[in-house]
């Protein structure tokens, strides 16, 4: 049991959720280095391939800045998980897993954000691994994106749901499927009838792909936080 | 849905976090009852129930005044 007084009876979330502040910005923190060390991994594989040549000031400069920045987050991040811990902000079990498996997966990111444009050096352009690219992709790194959603994923979602998240999580859960539901069924037909009238461009896959998962995680986290 | 959940545990000078760990959920959740903002399923409203030792109905309150039923 904590060691209560009368000052801190209650969590310091208590009532207005004012404990949020924090994990929000250690999670924006990390999604940084992620994508820094991506950008790094992907200036660095640039400047190989034109052998170093145009490896000027200007490009050590930006250079130094990512690595400044990559090292100004994580000591930030740090020193905020830190102050946490010593305020007091304590975890329950299902809490302290939820992070655990958080902080794998967001290294698990670090690392492909890093790796795949060091793989695709010489094979094309690392453009082909972006989000909203249609370009062909080589088959070992295909079929590796395939294992990593067919098995990876679904084992750490498995995980996530059975000993990371509560009931009052799951109904979070259950309702922002329910919205993403009824958005994915009213504005897909909605956009290609919008097309076909030659209101818009023709329906994109992977637009509707992210919206409907912005539409489950937005309500996720209301129902959840707010 | 109306509920003692926060004066039965400040009674035992416990935190969100001590509740959560003895029911298996989060401080989130525990804050969520607490506040009504969330009701909780029919066994965890059990297993509260068993801790506090109390009938559910001592510790929720949905509201009914005891009219008569249709």
């Amino acid at each position: 049991m904590t060691d209560l007084t009368e000052g801190n009876m209650f969590d310091p979330n208590e009532g207005q959720n004012s404990g949020l502040r924090r994990p929000i910005w250690i999670m924006l923190a990390a999604l940084g280095i992620v994508m820094i060390s991506g950008f790094i991994a992907g200036f660095s594989v640039h400047y190989q391939n034109e052998g170093g040549r145009a490896f000027n000031g200007i490009a050590a400069a930006i250079f130094a800045a990512a690595i400044l920045g990559i090292i100004g987050l994580g000591y930030w991040t740090w020193q905020n998980a830190k102050a946490g811990k010593v305020s007091g902000e304590n975890l329950t079990p299902r809490e302290r897993r939820r992070r655990y498996i958080l902080s794998g997966c967001i290294f698990l990111g670090w690392i492909m954000g890093i790796g795949l444009p060091i793989m695709f050096e010489g094979r094309g352009s690392a453009e082909a691994v972006t989000i909203f690219s249609n370009s062909p992709l080589p088959t070992n790194i295909a079929l590796a994106f395939v294992f990593v959603l067919l098995v990876i994923v679904p084992a750490i979602t498995w995980y996530w749901h059975r000993y990371a998240v509560d009931e009052m999580e799951e109904s979070a859960y259950r309702d922002g499927g329910y919205y993403a539901a009824y958005a994915f069924l009213f504005l897909t037909p909605l956009w290609w009838l919008l097309w076909r009238g030659g209101l818009l461009p023709e329906p994109n896959g992977v637009a509707i792909y992210l919206t409907f998962s912005l539409v489950w995680t937005t309500v996720w986290f209301w129902k959840k936080y707010l | 849905m109306k509920n003692q959940l926060k004066v039965l545990r400040a009674m035992r000078n416990w935190s969100q976090a001590d509740l959560g760990e003895q029911l298996d959920v989060s401080r989130q959740a525990v804050n969520a009852i607490e506040t009504g903002k969330y009701d909780p399923s029919l066994p965890l409203a059990f297993k509260i129930s068993r801790l506090f030792d109390l009938p559910i109905e001592e510790i929720f309150d949905d509201g009914f005044d005891g009219g008569e039923h249709v």
